[in-house]
């Protein structure tokens, strides 16, 4: 087991070695000159070789990218070229709103996905099936962002049950997180319908059945505990499916997450905040992914040696 | 003997499709789509470009009935008798909303923005209010017009009379008698004090003056022949002809009293507008869903409806060339990769790993954030996202077709490379690229939009559904249907194509389902 585990950590370090040399590249992909977009167009040549020369600019790519390496890995992202402050205080702050949107997203998505699954699966061909089906299509195909602004409209000004935007409340977190866990509560859904129903064609399955025992019995003893393996390795995995739906969703309720103040950065042009925060969900993704490989690893022995 | 009848593979095809009752369906809704999305910009009803307040006079559309209010307004006379007044004085208490103007004894009201205010008509001491709403509703009935009714005899020195005062309200009811009016207006005026208060907070100003509209004020205009309490007891003094005044904020009325003369003539005791609540709708931007404009109008007045339908165009072509761009490098790469093997596979396979440990969207934003927000970067941004999907399924379709029996005879008499790939495994593989590719146009458009409306699009001008999301996105707590329709059209083509990928899927390759 653990020689699995320190596998996959290792085997993530190229990818983690190949990210952070796209996102030290960012900058010098990117059109237009960072010192330009930084201290404005207009400065005479002497201030901008100074500029140039303070920032490390002269020196060649690898050692910027051993700097940059080292920086990064002491937990510093420079300095915002729009606010001028700490890019890593500005993500220290804003990190825990995007988790915690993330999180209250999953525990949505998990209810409203296993409940509808399973009901689906143990009533298959029924009306309820059916509309399950239909429904969790449709819900797929709706943009959260479009999701999120009609349960605004109904629920914060309509109803007013909750305020429209803004955060710091268990209150303000409700509406974000419901619009975030629909869509992936509606994948959790169809997963877990299809898992519930390929352990139901299991011998042990017919078996219970021929003895007599009572079908709520069945599912709930012989059948979910087979079929959630495959489910909770599926719920991590759109854990990535999450946080960048978090991007959509921050910008429309205004959540001071870690999306809002990308896209803020982006259409800024604020390269060391892109950087970090590119870096940042990437690597988030990545240890998701792993997490998920070694839970998945735990309960499943048989991908251990593969 | 019986013939057997044989089908070809697309007939076999077709005849497995039909039974996909829903794929059909959606199928049929996405012909439509397409269809509307080719003749859109010939079959809007409005330019979708410009605003529709501007193309009312191309298209014979005579709108200014519901733009302009009209009042008609007579004068009633102390003896009952009605006269047409003029030269009345008029204040509209909110500029910022509406202007009015008055010719022979008609009142015409345009609006210029939207709220609920006030028009205020006087002559002399005689004042009348009206209510005038621009596109609100719901808006609480205020005072409108004062009546003292004179006192029915002659009246004589020294005496004690009690005039009865009637309030008339903007939605039609009267107020009889002191107490009544008193309670009532209390209510109103707080009513309308917090009402404005909520609206705008900083109108301080106006506050003040409407804690003192709600007092009821009596003035003599001859303090020698009548005087009259602060509730309304009139005293006479003298002989001759006085007038009490009464007002309340800025409505007010008169009413002559003659002590020991004979009455000599009328005046104007109360000025009756055709209509005491006006609402308007304000035509130059938000219009309401109408059967004028189906979905109604956006924040500079271009018809949604226009809009949406000249957007079917531009939404299936970000969908359609981004997954066909991201469709074929993914398939070259992908059957390099599975067709070669070694280094080559190795290679292809790191790239995908590499762009699949981006979350989706994230890569598109990255890929906008090196190239700068555009629609064709949007394009670019959703091929590449798309790419390591297809490369994964095509490499992986490309080894198991290696290892088939045909493909091993066709190397071992010589086929050239190209030739294999392009004959033997390519239509083999076809069936599960076409599934991919009308899954992924609609994950596709999804993405598209919801970069759109995050504002990497650029242009937020243009009539496309993510960009009109996105420029109505800040007005959306106060109109729903700019939001909405761009929305439903966007679920609607995106539901179609998942259905008819799901379709195509359970015919094509019943293997691949989940």
């Amino acid at each position: 087991m653990a020689r699995y585990i320190i596998g996959r950590v290792l085997g993530m370090i190229p990818i983690l070695m190949i990210i952070s040399i796209l996102s030290f590249l960012f900058v010098h992909l990117t059109p237009g000159d960072p010192i330009r977009i930084m201290y404005g167009a207009e400065m005479d040549m002497a201030t901008y070789e100074k500029v140039k020369e303070s920032l490390g600019f002269h020196d060649p790519l690898y050692v910027q990218y051993g700097r940059y390496l080292q920086q990064i890995l002491t937990g510093d992202f420079g300095v915002s070229y729009k606010s001028k402050t700490n890019v890593s205080d500005e993500i220290g702050k804003r990190f825990l709103y995007t988790l915690g949107l993330t999180f209250a997203a999953m525990f949505w998505a998990l209810i409203i996905g296993l409940v509808v699954g399973i009901y689906s699966a143990a009533k298959r061909k029924s009306i309820w099936d059916r509309l399950g089906i239909i429904s969790t299509t449709t819900i797929i195909s709706i943009p959260e962002f479009w999701f999120g602004l009609i349960l605004m409209q109904i629920f914060a000004v309509q109803l007013g049950w909750f305020p429209t935007s803004g955060s710091g409340t268990f209150v303000h977190l409700l509406l974000p997180s419901i619009t975030l866990g629909f869509g992936v509560s509606a994948i959790i859904a169809r997963f877990t319908r299809s898992s519930v129903l390929e352990v139901l064609q299991e011998d042990f399955v017919r078996t219970a059945k021929a003895k007599g025992q009572r079908e709520s019995v069945i599912i709930w003893t012989h059948v979910l505990r087979n079929a959630l393996i495959a489910v909770i390795t599926m719920t991590g995995l759109q854990f990535g499916f999450l946080l960048g739906g978090a991007v959509v969703v921050e910008q429309v309720f205004a959540w001071p997450g870690l999306g809002s103040y990308l896209i803020d950065s982006v259409l800024a042009r604020d390269y060391p905040a892109m950087q970090a925060l590119i870096l940042l969900f990437s690597v988030q993704f990545l240890i998701v992914n792993l997490l998920v490989d070694i839970s998945y690893s735990l309960v499943n022995p048989q991908i251990r040696y593969e | 003997m019986k013939s057997q009848k044989t089908y070809s593979f697309y007939q076999l095809f077709l005849k497995k499709f039909k039974k996909q009752t829903m794929a059909v369906i959606a199928f049929w809704i996405l012909i439509g789509i397409f269809l509307l999305g080719l003749a859109g910009p010939w079959i809007t009803p409005y330019d979708p470009n410009r605003p529709v307040t501007e193309q009312y006079e191309e298209k014979g559309i005579d709108r200014t009935n519901e733009m302009t209010g009209m009042i008609q307004i007579t004068g009633i006379m102390s003896d009952g008798a009605e006269r047409p007044v003029s030269e009345v004085m008029l204040q509209s208490s909110n500029r910022q909303i509406s202007s009015v103007s008055e010719s022979s004894g008609t009142i015409t009201i345009t609006p210029v923005g939207q709220g609920s205010t006030t028009v205020l008509i006087a002559k002399g001491d005689v004042a009348t209010q009206i209510q005038l709403d621009v596109s609100v509703e719901d808006t609480p009935p205020i005072l409108t017009q004062l009546l003292l009714h004179g006192p029915p005899g002659k009246v004589k020195k020294g005496d004690i009379l009690q005039l009865e005062l009637e309030a008339t309200l903007s939605n039609g009811d009267k107020l009889v008698g002191l107490e009544q009016i008193r309670s009532n207006l209390q209510q109103l005026m707080g009513a309308r004090k917090t009402d404005s208060h909520e609206k705008n907070g900083f109108l301080t100003a106006r506050k003040k003056q409407s804690e003192e509209v709600g007092q009821i004020h009596y003035q003599s205009t001859d303090e020698k022949v009548i005087r009259v309490s602060p509730d309304g007891m009139v005293t006479a003094l003298g002989q001759g002809i006085g007038q009490v005044k009464v007002s309340i904020g800025p409505v007010s009325t008169i009413v002559p009293i003659a002590v020991e003369t004979p009455q000599q003539e009328p005046v104007l005791v109360k000025i009756k507008p055709s209509q005491t609540h006006i609402a308007l709708m304000d035509n130059r931007k938000h219009q309401q869903p109408s059967l004028l404009h189906w979905f109604g109008t956006d924040h500079q007045n271009r018809d949604i409806f226009s809009r949406v339908l000249a957007g079917t165009r531009e939404t299936l072509f970000i969908g359609f060339v981004s997954v066909g761009i991201g469709a074929v490098i993914g398939t070259l790469l992908g059957l390099l990769a599975g067709y070669y093997g070694r280094w080559i596979d190795s290679i292809i396979t790191r790239l995908t790993d590499i762009l699949l440990a981006f979350p989706g969207i994230l890569l598109a934003i990255a890929v906008i954030a090196v190239l700068g927000a555009g629609m064709v970067n949007i394009i670019f941004a959703v091929a590449v996202f798309t790419v390591p999907i297809f490369i994964r399924i095509v490499r992986g379709s490309a080894l198991a077709l290696k290892q088939m029996t045909y493909v091993e005879a066709a190397k071992s008499i010589g086929v050239q490379d190209f030739v294999i790939i392009m004959r033997h495994i390519l239509p083999g593989m076809l069936p599960v690229v076409m599934v991919y590719l009308t899954m992924r146009i609609g994950t596709a458009i999804l993405l598209g939009a919801a970069l759109s409306f995050l504002g990497l699009g650029g242009d937020i001008t243009a009539p496309e559904w993510g960009a009109m999301l996105s420029a109505a996105k800040d007005n959306s707590r106060n109109f729903f249907y700019p939001t909405f329709f761009p929305g439903i059209a966007i679920v609607l083509t995106v539901v179609c194509f998942n259905l008819f990928g799901d379709g195509l899927r359970d015919t094509l390759d019943p293997k691949l389902k989940e």
